[in-house]
């Protein structure tokens, strides 16, 4: 049974397509939804979302039918099919993509017809019901992917053996899914395979519509983007393999290993790229030791964010910082099977460094069911994880202040710093985490 | 028309207001033809951009109210935008010496069974929850196009709270789908405070101003013009407390930055308590600030005080003026805000010696609520040039259009997500977010140097052009800027 959320930490199933439609470059979004959709879901985007403004065809640019309680009455198909077609005209891009909104979807225009008709006259358009009362931005995402597998995709084009899929990144919901995505390219080209990552600025959408081609989809999600890599291998044919984000020196070299032994590599070149990554972090960590050891930066960590970051932020504190992962706030909604695999990944975590895991949607109640955890502790001091540090969303600070524990915000939505290409997937990227919480640490000085 | 507070929710200002998002014409035209009884149709378009929500308005009022909280009654979409809100919290608090906290919003998460069997439930527990986590002074229950479409009865929820929730919940209907006008989530804000939250006058404040405004950056220059005139003002409704608002009744007088915000609020308190609304023009630039002070000294009786104020603020700010006027002389503009901006801008601009080339208007209401025409699109309509006017709900394919074709030397816009398309076509942006900028004699100087500064080094917006993709054809740039608004039935 679904509930109230404060705060919700993603967008709408509209949202959450948006966002993934602006992130494909010279693909635009025909919103089919009340005035007001499209540019909240681009506010809690660009705000949210390390302020990731308008690229080419998007922010408060985006098209949008703009129904009102005329449409409601009478129906919005008219007005869509004249927006389509003015957008084709107006707007420059290789692929419209139609999602609606929750009035759309309640008051049942059969916006399928209605995009048909100019898919039948060869237009690049695909349609996806996105109403945001269906669900959060994976949903959304979800939705999109199917619409892009089954309306844009090309169907039998001939394998690559050596290029794989990117799933489970989702535009925004990571806000550093530009950064994670092509530290990720350039990671797996290191060892010779060429990735389709989508969304970020230096992809486009001849990869889209030749993804087909890939030898195999990795979703590096346990729940976001499982979806569609299913969808994709009962469409087109391509098989999938789970894994987590990997954050810093020992989660990636165990990532690239298992790719590297799926795709035959060999260890000598595999050894050649690890040696490098592994060199270039610790050629920058070894002199952040004096500071690290003399300072006793070790720390409890208090981890909020969606499932990707909880688990891949945890496992980077554990395996490479030495911290003590105390408490894991997983903020998805999530259903029984979904929980499931996300604890399942967590049992990976050695023991004694394995948090208490907890799904939580809602602010408010993190902090309620920390403090239980704290009471539980029965520690004579009354201090049982301090010094502490919360690494979570901007709105974990008001918690991080109560535990007198340092802050970092590394989940959406993140509001106090600019993001850009920042990211903190594999060697460079657990730098660049390290870097940051060190930082916090001695930013007051 | 007086506003009606015994109605559950303020009409919409399509209905109210005459108000309208579609118009291509001149700013002359406009005036003439919507003045005097007459009234003018609204244009649709055949093709539009995204344009805002009325809940985005309501919930930027309401959810900076310091000690009350908002039950948002829709899918978390809905809620998407407090993210924004809450940045506003955020640097209100911090100006104001207040700790880092977070607006007290819940959203109900309206799913897809319960646009089957209704909401009903969901909204009771959120509130309780809203109650029983923020123990607020007040909670607004805001509504969205969901809750209205399933029809979920909110004042039954309400009602059936009785003691279980002893303060005020109030219903807020903002649904986006209801009007095109984003303002109307103001009124909708503002009838659920008249309605739920100020109580009838117990004594008299003779010396107190409701100052309506946004984020209330001026504090302290208002405070210190406003206590030359021995009054004193209270910032509404952002960062008010509940018990401040209840009290709005005994003002002196209410003032308002912005006379599309300001219309619906001030004209209730008038008409309900006898609290007088300043209808002057808004306070920006020298004729702005002076017509607003005096129209709310003569509401107090210090018109002797108030003409000594202005000499002073005019002596002190009459050089700098004269300079910048001096290295401003030549420029072009076009801008593009709200309405209350974009007519008092026109006025501003012209103060710094900058020639409009066009206007555009979020929206247009074609009278306010106590029944006149908006004063400073009167004022300016009432110079003796004329200017290319147009009316659409931020629709931004027509700025772009417009921009590409006049070629200004600056680009002025009001809202988020504007200001940038005039950067990517390399033409200098300066957006006035801030609801005081321009506000008074000394606003104006920094106003002016903020222009020359920006215009001093342009390598951002010149490089950045020479280097972006713009998202139209060249199809669209061919065209006229407003071939998608329908023709006008007259």
């Amino acid at each position: 049974m679904s509930t109230f959320i404060e705060r919700p930490r993603y967008q709408c199933a509209l949202g959450g397509a948006l966002v993934t439609i602006n992130a494909i470059e010279r693909a635009v979004a025909i919103v089919h939804a009340s005035p007001g959709c499209a540019a909240a879901a681009d506010g809690a985007a660009a705000f949210g979302g390390g302020y990731w403004g308008s690229t080419v065809h998007d922010g408060r640019a985006t098209p949008s039918s703009n129904i009102v309680e005329r449409e409601v009455i009478f129906g919005g198909e008219e007005r869509l099919a004249e927006q389509i077609s003015a957008t084709l005209d107006v707007v420059d891009a290789d692929l419209y993509a139609v999602i609606t909104g929750c009035m759309t979807d309640i008051i049942g225009d059969d916006v399928r017809s209605v995009v048909n008709e100019f898919r039948r006259q060869g237009k690049p358009v695909i349609v996806a019901e996105t109403g945001g009362f269906k669900g959060n931005s994976t949903v959304g995402y979800e939705f999109l992917w199917d619409a892009l597998i089954n309306q844009f995709v090309s169907k039998g084009l001939p394998k690559k053996d050596r290029l794989v899929n990117i799933f489970g990144v989702l535009p925004v919901q990571d806000v550093f899914w530009r950064g994670n995505l092509l530290e990720l390219k350039r990671l797996l080209s290191a060892i010779g395979i060429e990735a389709n990552t989508f969304v970020t600025p230096f992809d486009d959408t001849a990869s889209l519509k030749n993804a087909s081609q890939a030898a195999l989809s990795i979703v590096l999600s346990d729940v976001h983007g499982q979806k569609a890599a299913a969808l994709f291998e009962e469409v087109h044919g391509v098989p999938y393999i789970t894994e987590s984000l990997p954050f810093g020196p020992t989660a990636t070299e165990r990532f690239l290993r298992r790719i590297a032994e799926l795709f035959n590599i060999s260890s000598a070149k595999l050894n050649r790229v690890l040696k490098e990554e592994r060199r270039h972090y610790y050629q920058f960590i070894n002199p952040l030791t004096d500071l690290f050891t003399d300072q006793d930066f070790q720390r409890f960590g208090v981890v909020i964010g969606n499932a990707n970051y909880a688990y891949a932020v945890s496992r980077f504190i554990a395996d490479d910082l030495g911290w003590i992962p105390y408490f894991a706030a997983i903020t998805d909604i999530l259903d029984e099977q979904q929980q499931a695999a996300v604890l399942a990944r967590f049992a990976t975590i050695p023991e004694q460094a394995r948090p208490k895991v907890i799904f939580e949607t809602d602010t408010s109640r993190i902090r309620e069911r920390l403090f239980a955890e704290l009471e539980k502790e029965n520690d004579p001091y009354g201090t049982p994880i301090s010094p502490a540090f919360v690494i979570g969303s901007n709105l974990d600070r008001p918690l991080a202040a109560d535990l007198k524990a340092g802050f970092w915000g590394v989940s959406y939505p993140i509001t106090n710093r600019v993001v850009t290409d920042q990211g903190y997937l594999g060697y460079r990227g657990g730098l660049r985490l390290a870097t940051e919480v060190v930082s916090a640490l001695v930013s007051n000085r | 028309m007086a506003i009606n507070l015994n109605l559950s929710e303020a009409p919409i200002r399509e209905a109210r207001l005459g108000a309208i998002t579609g118009y291509n014409g001149t700013l002359k035209d406009l005036v003439s033809r919507s003045g005097c009884g007459a009234t003018i149709n609204n244009c649709e378009r055949s093709f539009s951009q995204t344009s805002s929500c009325s809940s985005g308005c309501a919930q930027t009022l309401l959810a900076n109210i310091v000690d009350a909280a908002i039950v948002n009654h829709a899918p978390i979409g809905c809620a998407g935008d407090t993210i924004y809100h809450n940045i506003a919290n955020h640097y209100g608090r911090f100006y104001r010496g207040q700790d880092n906290r977070n607006i007290q919003l819940i959203n109900t998460n309206i799913e897809e069974s319960d646009t089957v069997f209704g909401g009903a439930e969901k909204l009771r527990a959120g509130i309780l929850e809203a109650w029983r986590r923020f123990k607020p002074k007040a909670i607004f229950v805001s509504t969205s196009c969901a809750s209205g479409i399933i029809g979920d009865d909110i004042k039954g929820v309400i009602s059936d709270l009785g003691e279980e929730v002893p303060i005020p919940v109030i219903p807020v209907s903002c649904e986006g789908f209801r009007s095109k006008v984003w303002a109307s989530g103001f009124d909708a804000a503002f009838h659920a405070v008249l309605t739920g939250i100020v109580k009838p006058p117990r004594r008299s404040q003779p010396n107190l101003v409701n100052m309506v405004n946004f984020r209330g950056s001026a504090r302290e220059y208002i405070t210190r013009l406003f206590g030359r005139l021995g009054l004193e003002p209270r910032f509404i409704l952002p960062f008010a407390s509940v018990e401040e608002l209840e009290t709005i009744s005994e003002a002196a007088v209410t003032a308002t930055v912005c006379t599309t915000l300001g219309s619906y609020i001030g004209t209730a308190l008038e008409e309900q308590y006898g609290v007088p609304y300043v209808k002057t023009i808004p306070p920006h630039g020298v004729a702005g600030i002076e017509a607003w002070l005096r129209g709310i000294a003569a509401a107090v009786g210090k018109q002797g005080e108030v003409e000594e104020l202005i000499a002073e603020e005019r002596a002190a700010t009459v050089d700098d003026l004269a300079e910048i006027r001096r290295r401003l002389d030549g420029k072009t503009a076009v801008l593009g805000m709200g309405p209350s901006y974009a007519q008092s801008y026109l006025g501003v601009l012209e103060e710094l010696g900058i020639t409009v080339l066009h206007a555009a208007s979020w929206h247009y209401d074609q009278r306010y609520d106590y029944g006149e025409q908006p004063p400073a699109i009167l004022r300016a309509a009432g110079r003796e040039e004329d200017v290319t006017f147009s009316v659409g709900d931020q629709q931004l394919f027509e700025i772009g259009n417009k921009l590409s074709r006049v070629k200004p030397d600056l680009y002025f816009s009001r809202h988020p997500g504007s200001s940038v398309w005039g950067a990517k076509l390399g033409i200098t942006a300066v957006p006035v977010i801030d609801e005081y900028t321009a506000f008074g004699h000394r606003g104006l100087v920094n106003f002016g140097y903020r222009i020359i500064d920006a215009l001093t080094n342009r390598h951002f917006v010149t490089k950045l052009a020479e280097r972006v993709t713009l998202p139209y054809t060249t199809w669209w740039f061919e065209q006229d800027p407003y071939s998608f608004l329908e023709q006008e039935v007259i």
